[in-house]
């Protein structure tokens, strides 16, 4: 029936057709709905059925927990607030998180997915998936507080300028959610950081609390650099019920989504290892090594539990596009992300967190990474091959 | 013997291997010599239509040296001389008259002969066109003496003929061909931890290499690359073990009989097996003594379903197929959401899919590419089944980007497309691979010579 309707559809948005102009849309929409019965022309006839949607999905899939969770975090910390967590269902606490959720990840899709439709119409090519994940990712490593004109601003600028410019899925230097999260970043710092952008802050119909402007929330990060111990124990930390960007606080959740994509064999073991080896071990020099600041002294392991740096790690470092793509490679890149998270939170007053600026930093030194590599091949078959002259 | 062991790799459990039974055509109502068999050489046509051959005279030659010439393996008359556009030669078709007379002249093999003299007969009797040059992966011209020859005694390919099976009976064929093959020069023979014993195997005659790992370790280019590698100014030769038997066989008896043993199989076969049958003969001849369980949804393939060629019923097979294979098209299929589906029948590598939990059980695939063609996105999906100290993906951009100093740099004189052939099953990006080391190594060719 499905095959039916598309194959009664396909004359208007074919060459020629009155949406014509849609033909990239019709075709994302068919290829999703049915499963492309072209057979191969050349080379291997038989192929594994591993393709980009279902890697796409799996992320997305592997996203959930930590969404989830989130949302029922933006409930837990409005109810908090405003003193009434006793009497509040779970399940109140969730929807009310589920509410503020929902238009954030619409916008971020009808903006995002708008420009990717738009440019493979123009480029006569197929829809990538890619953006699946994108437009999930960014509004879960933004604040709640975020407006979305801004959401909107920063997925437009990101799938313009840090992907669709060079060339789309595939070819981006940079991780296009971290452009999002960098452009807000740099562009609204007030809206980014501080201590009243953790908190939603409106009631929405019977569900949520609304609270005074000028509340505020500090994040753990933020109370450490602020010079002051926050008063988070290790178990809220793993659990997540703490303040701070929506996807990012629970390591439960962050944990069942490493494993979907470790087991699936979708993220590399090597890179999220290597994060965590390299900022547990930054860390644990500045414990060691007497700086005397609230933050150099704060545990390596909480240090790895806070913040980004988990969600990084998993979710950010690994995404292969455009972390460094030769296996030995793979160990540097994740070793030097891990260093550089925990030396700008340690050392950069400025910055409470480390972990955007620091996959971003890598993302450019991927290639460079690469280029070793790739080149220490070459040495060895230019060696073996003047050997055997 | 030295073994060589490979962890990377991928067995793909197909349905409808060929069980051991073999059947022998009786000779076919006609035969050709198609242009498979002259890949990489530019043809030049010697007889006309309505000419009579025997076995063993010359159809066509060389262009540019004018050494190598495919024969006749029927005698009879030439039927006709495919032509395709701008004239490109496609086949040489004739009508076999039912006697396999040979012609009178053809130069004989000696154990004690000379490296060139033995290359000489090889080429003016048609059987050196069963050999390929690496680099390149094309057939050999006749003008330098390679440096090695190679054999790969195995073939993990999925539903590639088993030779040890074929072999039987002919094991003594087998032995004088690598003779006559050491006259030329090093032979090396890569054989897999089972076929250690063989009686076939004589660590006299070659060098013999144990290769201990999941396909493609059976590929010739895979053994090359970890005996001795192929650089640009080198020329190896290649050459499939029962090729090494007809080789033999002539030597032996003096008769070029170009009777292979080929696995007819997949499961779109009513009974995949073995197959007694001339080379170079037609498809539709090998159907009517093993046919199809259906015909229409069909692919029918001339090799084995990750290297093999697309054919049909009207088409010969090459004087070097070693099987024919027969799955489902998959034009008719029509999944919706597919790539949300558990999927447990179907084969991946991936365990996004559920199909690890029947690991072993042999599956049946049709020839859908089961996705859109995208950018490469995953990282070292190629480097896991390529047991080679070359880095895929980086030869493969540098092919796809024209840098031919990269690509040079990289190892693509080591390479031949069907090396890539399981990276082309396993990648997601639904790259067409082979085709891209083929124009790779053509390119490459162009500029060097």
């Amino acid at each position: 029936m499905i095959k039916e309707l598309f194959d009664k559809l396909r004359p208007h948005f074919s060459e020629g057709g009155k949406l014509s102009c849609f033909h990239s849309v019709y075709e994302g929409f068919e290829s999703f709905a049915l499963v492309s019965n072209e057979t191969s022309k050349t080379g291997a006839n038989i192929h594994d059925c591993i393709d980009s949607k279902r890697i796409m999905s799996v992320v997305v899939i592997a996203l959930l927990p930590a969404l989830l969770f989130g949302m029922y975090n933006i409930g837990y910390q409005n109810a908090l607030v405003a003193g009434k967590l006793a009497e509040t269902s779970w399940f109140s606490l969730w929807l009310y998180g589920c509410l503020v959720m929902l238009p954030k990840i619409i916008v971020s899709y009808l903006v995002g997915l708008g420009i990717e439709f738009t440019v493979a119409q123009w480029r006569k090519e197929e829809i990538n998936e890619g953006y699946l994940v994108t437009g999930l990712l960014i509004p879960m490593i933004l604040p709640v507080g975020t407006p979305l004109w801004m959401l909107a601003l920063a997925v437009a600028f990101s799938v313009i300028f840090a992907k669709e410019i060079f060339g789309g899925t595939g070819m981006n230097i940079f991780n296009p959610a971290l452009v999002a999260r960098a452009f807000l970043f740099f562009s609204y710092p007030t809206k980014m950081s501080g201590n009243e952008v953790w908190l939603a802050k409106d009631a929405i119909a019977n569900w949520g609390y609304a609270l005074p402007n000028g509340t505020t929330m500090a994040t753990p990060l933020g109370e450490l650099a602020a010079k002051t111990q926050p008063d988070t124990s290790i178990c809220d930390m793993v659990v997540g019920l703490i303040p701070g960007s929506v996807g990012e606080t629970s390591v439960i959740a962050i944990l069942i989504g490493a494993v979907i994509l470790l087991w699936t064999g979708i993220a590399s073991w090597k890179t999220m290892l290597s994060v965590f080896v390299g900022g547990g071990l930054t860390a644990w020099l500045f414990n060691i090594g007497g700086l005397d600041t609230v933050v150099a002294q704060t545990p390596w392991y909480e240090h790895l539990l806070l913040g980004g740096f988990c969600f990084g790690a998993v979710f950010m470092a690994t995404d292969p596009v455009t972390s460094a793509r030769t296996e030995s490679g793979k160990y540097f890149y994740g070793f030097f992300i891990g260093v550089l998270a925990i030396l700008i939170r340690v050392l950069n007053p400025g910055y409470p967190e480390g972990m955007m600026l620091a996959i971003l930093f890598m993302n450019m030194f991927a290639p460079l990474i690469d280029y070793i590599v790739v080149d220490r091949n070459i040495k060895r078959r230019q060696k073996r091959t003047l050997s055997n002259q | 013997m030295k073994v060589f062991k490979t962890k990377r790799g991928l067995n793909i459990p197909l349905s409808g291997i060929a069980s051991e039974k073999i059947t022998t055509a009786s000779l076919p109502k006609l035969w050709a010599l198609t242009e498979a068999n002259w890949q990489g050489l530019q043809p030049k046509i010697l007889v006309h239509e309505g000419d009579v051959v025997f076995v063993g005279t010359p159809l066509v030659t060389d262009k540019k040296n004018g050494i190598v010439v495919g024969t006749s393996a029927v005698s009879g008359v030439v039927k006709e001389i495919r032509r395709g556009e701008r004239r490109k030669l496609l086949a040489v078709i004739i009508e076999p008259d039912g006697k396999r007379e040979q012609v009178a002249d053809l130069p004989t093999l000696s154990v004690n002969a000379s490296p060139e003299a033995t290359a000489k007969a090889l080429c003016q009797t048609g059987l050196g066109l069963l050999f390929h040059r690496r680099p390149y992966d094309i057939c050999i011209d006749g003008t330098r003496i390679p440096r090695d020859i190679f054999v790969s005694c195995f073939n993990l390919m999925p539903l590639a003929a088993d030779f040890d099976f074929v072999i039987k009976g002919k094991e003594h064929d087998f032995e004088t061909g690598i003779r006559i093959l050491k006259n030329i020069a090093p032979v090396h023979l890569g054989i897999r931890p089972t076929q250690t014993n063989a009686e076939w195997i004589s660590e006299e005659d070659a060098d013999i290499n144990i290769f201990d790992g999941p396909n493609p370790s059976g590929n010739v280019g895979v053994q090359i690359h970890h005996i001795a590698p192929t650089g640009k100014n080198d020329e190896v030769w290649t050459i499939d073990p029962a090729g090494v038997c007809l080789i033999g066989a002539y030597a032996l008896t003096g008769k070029l009989n170009w009777e292979r043993t080929i696995a007819v199989a997949g499961d779109k076969v009513t009974e995949p097996s073995y197959l007694r049958i001339l080379a170079g003969s037609p498809i539709s001849e090998i159907l009517a003594n093993i046919p199809l369980k259906e015909t229409e949804d069909v692919r029918i393939i001339d090799g084995n379903p990750l290297t093999g060629t697309h054919t049909d019923v009207d088409a010969f097979t090459a004087l070097r197929t070693t099987e024919v294979c027969a799955i489902a098209e998959g034009h008719n299929k029509h999944e919706v959401l597919g790539w949300i589906l558990p999927r447990f029948k179907d084969f991946s590598v991936s365990r996004s899919y559920f199909s690890w939990l029947q690991k072993s059980k042999a599956k049946s695939l049709d020839c859908r590419i089961k996705g859109g063609k995208r950018q490469m996105i995953m990282s070292g999906e190629y480097d896991r089944v390529l047991p080679m100290d070359v880095l895929g993906e980086f030869l493969i951009k540098a092919i796809i980007t024209g840098d031919i100093d990269k690509q040079e740099a990289l190892g693509i004189y080591e390479v031949a497309p069907e090396d890539f052939a399981v990276a082309e099953f396993v990648d997601s990006s639904k790259l067409e691979l082979q085709r891209v080391i083929r124009e790779g190594l053509d390119i490459l060719r162009k500029e060097n010579e």
